[in-house]
């Protein structure tokens, strides 16, 4: 993109609300990996912070990859692990859940519905037609987008301009989900067949419709970084956050872990009922109260938690044995 | 939201016997899920509760 290009873009953004956090997705450049980097034999969950995948099966192995296009650090990489020709009802996807009450201002359900546009750094072993799934949970509307992979193992840039849906009821200005953007990988006939792309309808529609490339073949690949979703019709540059501890803490609101060490400072002995309780505050309120998991070196351990903090107690020990507390994650995904 | 494989859910209680949250096996792992509506796995445990497919167990 040339300097005047990406200044005249920005004039855009300027027009459209924002020259500055601009991008509604969080780790669009694949930097936060709190979970890990490598996720095999997954066949619904996160893998990257605040990144998805649901499969019918769990053929494809997912990473934190080095590959990047220039200016970028690294990428979300999926290869198929198990060779698959889909049957009808297959569909594997990368998903991004959009949080409702950070996209509730796009004004969907009204006239006054505002475009948005959708721009990634995209590579893949396959080439072909690929389709991106896009639904409003609230109203119950979707619309199908389509973008072509020209050539194989080639990052390439891609843009899609969405129009904003003026019919339905809207997007929420809660907590909850408001709007999935899944790229499809691989998608059976009952997904791809019939259907249009770019028209909302209500309902799931069929969510791959016009797809032709299948991610299928053992040891294909596709990867995808720089994800930007902005208000407007034009993408402008990617915007990168200041810091990656300015990133870390965007994706704490939906999932974060706290080390066993921090937790033993504040886990104390309540003689009046015999047990050990303690509490700490997570790094950021969470999106939701999130789902925990832990486990302890011995006796039980209870975990409550809140979207604040947590409050965790211990019974079953002898009053002399330490506990050692680990593994504890919080998650408040989408 | 896809469905998740839930093998076993029961209540947790604080000391004065409330429900706090649930404990079940989601997916292979066991978890502590609160009662938030906007939690998913909560939202998926009622789902599939109210489909019929599981049961929640009292707390011990």
């Amino acid at each position: 993109m040339s300097k005047a290009r990406g200044l005249a873009d920005l004039g855009n953004a300027f027009d459209d609300g924002a020259l500055s956090n601009r991008n509604l997705i969080i780790n669009g450049a694949m930097q936060v990996a709190q979970r890990g980097t490598s996720f095999s034999g997954l066949t619904s969950g996160y893998t990257l912070d605040r990144w998805a995948t649901y499969q019918t099966t769990a053929f494809l192995n997912q990473q934190q990859d080095a590959d990047a296009p220039d200016g970028f650090n690294g990428s979300l990489k999926t290869t198929v692990a198990t060779a698959s020709t889909p049957s009808a009802g297959d569909l594997s996807r990368v998903v991004y859940n959009v949080e409702a009450q950070d996209v509730a201002r796009l004004g969907y359900g009204t006239a006054d519905a505002q475009t948005t546009t959708l721009s990634f750094w995209v590579k893949s072993s396959v080439t072909g037609n690929y389709t991106i799934f896009v639904y409003v949970n609230d109203p119950n509307r979707s619309i199908v987008k389509g973008y072509s992979i020209n050539a194989a193992n080639t990052w390439e840039y891609k843009t899609i301009t969405i129009s904003g849906d003026t019919a339905g009821s809207g997007i929420n200005n809660d907590n909850g989900n408001g709007i999935s953007f899944e790229w499809n990988l691989l998608a059976g006939s009952t997904y791809n067949t019939a259907g249009a792309q770019d028209t909302w309808v209500t309902g799931g529609g069929t969510r791959a419709s016009g797809q032709t490339a299948n991610c299928g073949a053992s040891g294909a690949t596709w990867q995808i970084t720089g994800v930007q979703l902005e208000v407007g019709d034009t993408a402008t540059p990617f915007e990168h956050p200041r810091s990656y501890g300015d990133m870390l803490a965007l994706c704490q609101r939906y999932y974060c872990e706290i080390s066993d060490s921090l937790l033993m400072v504040n886990f104390v002995v309540d003689n009046n009922f015999g047990i050990r309780r303690g509490s700490t505050l997570f790094p950021q309120q969470m999106r939701a109260s999130p789902t925990a998991t832990g486990s302890i070196s011995n006796g039980t351990l209870f975990l409550t938690p809140y979207a604040d903090g947590l409050q965790l107690s211990q019974t079953g020990a002898s009053s002399t044995s330490t506990p050692n507390i680990t593994n504890l994650t919080f998650d408040a995904e989408l | 939201m896809y469905d998740m494989n839930i093998t076993a859910a029961q209540y947790t209680t604080d000391f004065e016997g409330n429900n706090t949250g649930i404990k079940a096996t989601i997916d292979g792992t066991e978890m502590t899920v609160p009662l938030d509506p906007a939690n998913r796995h909560y939202a998926e445990i009622m789902r599939q509760v109210n489909a019929g497919q599981i049961t929640i167990a009292e707390a011990d």
